[in-house]
């Protein structure tokens, strides 16, 4: 059992302005499970894509079987034994399980395919993880759980050594969960080595021999899962201290501005929560949790299914974004360069393009030039966007000051309950910190926040109070006296405390 | 090579249009240099020009429509059986304006109700209405329209200019005015430029596009009466003529962005320019007529090759900036 079939050394990997790997020493035992956890954020994903050959690393080696690589390819990875599920699939629709299976590599004699054979090995296949499955259905009839199984057999049939899989439960229903794990069992049997990424810890200490931290870009430890417990676990995956300083600001909440009871629907159910005047509520939780599910509904770019959204008191189902933004209910999306702005449009034309219809008309119809100047130059003034002129591209920007224009948007249009959702990801920390007080600047006059953010460090320091979301559920609210990162973590995975 | 992307951007089609008028006159000064061919290619570009107000209302936000001719020639069939039936000029040219924009709205609607694009429901609209024009008319001519009729596209004002240059005129000013002053014009352009953007700014992506698609039917509607007017008949072929491609083209070859979200009216009232200039003085120098259509389209695979380059270097430009 000791023998390692991959090891990893002083592996590095940086984008232009972050790490993504420092320097992570691991090494995984030919047969285990070996599990590899850690927030979001933490580099497991650049670490995978790093073994599978997505992404090539500065430095450090991969040694697989024995033998080392300084960069893989997906073809090479592939064609030594290391084989992947991703989260996303890579399914044909239109065409059958086998065919799926044996997708770019048909049996047949070069002109026909030959759907017998292919039939017959899936099969095979199939047997051996001990599933029964249509193979001649069109996979796009398949639920997600056996679709995630086609996209087990296509590793079997290419009689892989080492199989990755990212978060392979997060799509599943229950059942289907128990059926992956029986799966992932089989496989083991057979001698397959597994690195398994989840979130839930649960299934960490059910199947898992071992497991791998990562946290910021670091290995941080290896630890057998016989010999530890959850907390210790929660504990060494938030590690750290918070370093940063947030500004400290005074804290005295007026009247309710929003209220949300049992909102069910896009993903989420039964979530109730208020927000308060001059309030920034944080929404914690772990990647597809669904807090931006949640919003969305609040901000009517999806349709809730049930329960009530209360706006200033009144009760009212959000249709669309128009009538939210009427509201004075306003969002800085998650997608800053998709969603947030137009990159080919000047910082002017960004700025007043949601307030256009609510202040900036003459006879409802021609837009008001010079007023329009003057609100660009008051909110160009006011965010301390850093350009030459409000005539600037945006798309010309750094991401800080992308971000800035985008709440610039956003303000400009009069809206009282402001929702970021991940307003600082993909900005540098001078940025960083320019939108921490910026959001406290807004918070004092009086706007109300609600801020969604996948930093510990950034949800913990900058809100009032946390609500912390699993799988579409609200696990908990904490005060500001009782945050603690442990505490966030644990309900965050799923665990009542 | 960015020096003369810049310069390209900015006056190169008005570049292309002085070098193209200066060339045909110096080579045939009295045939193409004359009043009556300046005229005549005002008055030909004309009914192109109206249409293409709206083609490119829509082109901005994003939207192709392949259904023009087919409805310019379903409005002017049923707008001659109208003035032949003895209505009034004026009841017919606002019915046929009407149409143009219902139609429009059928477009808009039914892409939003099967949430599919304009592109593909316009190509089904398109051979709906060649058919149902087929069905009503067949292939014979109609004419004798009323002499109040004719005077719509060429009554001379002040006794010289067109009535149906004044026309284009006014329709090119509107659509201006309406793209770059109005805030349906920024939502608009918003649209065009990024869909999900715009929806999550607050606006309403389905009633702006609906609005649009009435006012660029319109404009069709308008492109119909002049048709007819200025030819004083009404065939059921101009089903298949080439008015949807014609006014694509003179829009992109401006400066209009295929993609949406980029484009001025004057850049498109040039392209249409352009292109009249350049086939009218073709054929006045005796060009084979195929060999023109060849270089029409041409003409637009370099317009759009000129658009591909400008967008990579404002990509990378853009890129740079970000990073640093």
């Amino acid at each position: 059992m000791s023998e390692n079939i991959l090891e990893i050394k002083s592996l590095r990997k940086t984008y232009p302005g972050v790490v993504a790997l420092k320097n992570v020493d691991m090494s995984i035992r030919k047969g285990e499970i070996h599990a590899l956890v850690g927030e979001n954020g933490a580099g497991k994903s650049t670490l995978i894509k790093s073994i599978t050959g997505a992404v090539v690393p500065n430095e450090g080696t991969i040694t697989f079987e024995g033998k080392s690589y300084t960069h893989l390819t997906p073809k090479l990875s592939s064609s030594i034994g290391i084989g992947v599920i991703y989260q996303e699939f890579n399914l044909v629709p239109a065409l059958t399980v086998s065919e799926n299976v044996f997708l770019g590599n048909y049996s047949g004699n070069g002109v026909f395919v030959d759907s017998k054979d292919m039939n017959e090995k899936t099969e095979e296949a199939l047997k051996r993880i001990g599933v029964e499955l249509p193979v001649s259905m069109p996979v796009w009839k398949l639920s997600v759980g056996h679709q995630q199984i086609v996209e087990i057999l296509r590793s079997l049939v290419k009689d892989i050594k080492f199989l990755i899989m990212d978060e392979p439960t997060a799509p599943l229903t229950t059942n289907e969960v128990e059926q992956l794990i029986n799966i992932v069992t089989a496989l083991k049997e057979q001698g397959i080595t597994i690195l398994y990424i989840s979130h839930r810890l649960e299934e960490v200490f059910r199947i898992c021999d071992r497991v791998t931290v990562m946290r910021d870009g670091e290995y941080i430890t290896t630890m057998n899962v016989a010999e530890t417990n959850m907390k210790e676990l929660i504990s060494s995956m938030v590690g750290r201290e918070l370093t940063r300083t947030f500004p400290d600001r005074e804290k005295s909440h007026g009247k309710e501005v929003l209220k949300v009871e049992n909102l069910t629907g896009n993903g989420v159910q039964n979530i109730s929560f208020t927000l308060h005047e001059g309030e920034v509520l944080g929404f914690a939780g772990l990647l597809g949790c669904g807090r931006t599910e949640t919003i969305q509904m609040i901000f009517g770019a999806a349709k809730k299914t049930g329960g009530k959204i209360y706006v200033f008191g009144k009760e009212t189902d959000v249709v669309n974004t128009k009538q939210a933004m009427f509201l004075g209910v306003g969002l800085i999306p998650e997608d800053r360069k998709r969603q947030g702005v137009f990159l080919r449009m000047t910082i002017g034309w960004n700025t007043t393009l949601s307030a256009l219809k609510k202040k900036l008309l003459i006879s409802k119809i021609f837009v008001d030039k010079k007023k329009e100047k003057g609100i660009v130059s008051e909110y160009f003034t006011k965010l301390r966007v850093k350009a030459p002129s409000a005539e600037q591209l945006v798309g010309n920007l750094s991401g800080g000051n992308q971000q800035k224009v985008a709440i610039a948007k956003v303000l400009a249009a009069d809206v009282d309950i402001m929702i970021f959702d991940e307003p600082t990801r993909g900005i540098d920390v001078g940025a960083k910190q320019e939108i921490y007080n910026l959001i406290h600047e807004l918070v004092d006059e009086g706007k109300s926040v609600l801020l969604i953010s996948s930093e510990m460090e950034e949800v913990m320091g900058m809100s009032d109070r946390i609500v912390v979301l699993y799988e579409g559920e609200l696990m908990g609210e904490l005060q500001r006296k009782d945050f603690d990162q442990e505490r966030i973590l644990t309900l965050a995975s799923g665990i009542q405390s | 090579m960015s020096k003369f992307l810049s310069f390209y951007k900015k006056y190169g089609i008005f570049a292309l249009l002085v070098i193209l008028t200066v060339t045909f006159s110096l080579a045939s000064p009295d045939q193409f240099f004359t009043t009556v061919t300046l005229v005549n290619i005002m008055k030909q570009a004309s009914i192109v020009g109206v249409v293409s107000c709206g083609v490119t209302i829509l082109l901005i936000m994003g939207e192709i429509d392949l259904s023009v001719a087919a409805r310019m020639g379903f409005i002017t069939i049923i707008s001659a059986r109208m003035l032949n039936a003895g209505i009034p000029v004026g009841v017919v040219v606002v019915a046929a304006v009407a149409m143009g924009a219902l139609t429009g709205l059928l477009n808009a609607v039914a892409s939003q109700l099967l949430q599919t694009s304009v592109f593909v429901i316009t190509m089904a609209t398109m051979y709906m209405w060649t058919g149902i024009t087929y069905l009503i008319n067949g292939a014979t001519s109609l004419y004798g329209f009323p002499d109040s009729f004719k005077m719509i596209s060429q009554y001379k004002i002040f006794g010289a200019v067109p009535s149906i240059i004044l026309i284009f005129a006014v329709c090119a000013v509107i659509t201006s005015i309406l793209l770059s002053k109005t805030y349906m014009g920024r939502h608009i352009y918003a649209i065009g430029g990024n869909r999900e953007a715009a929806y999550l700014a607050g606006i309403s992506v389905k009633s702006t596009s609906v609005y649009a698609h009435l006012i660029a039917g319109a404009f069709i509607g308008i492109g119909a009466i002049i048709l007819m007017s200025r030819t004083m008949t009404a065939q059921a072929s101009t089903t298949g003529g080439t008015y949807a491609f014609d006014c694509i083209t003179a829009c992109v070859l401006g400066g209009v962005l295929l993609g949406g979200g980029q484009g001025k009216m004057h850049q498109a009232v040039l392209g249409v320019l352009v292109i009249n200039v350049l086939f009218n003085g073709m054929t006045i120098l005796g060009v084979n007529d195929y060999l023109q259509t060849v270089l029409k389209g041409a003409l637009l695979v370099l317009a759009i090759a000129l658009e591909v380059i400008q967008r990579r270097a404002g990509d990378a430009e853009m890129s740079r900036a970000t990073a640093a």
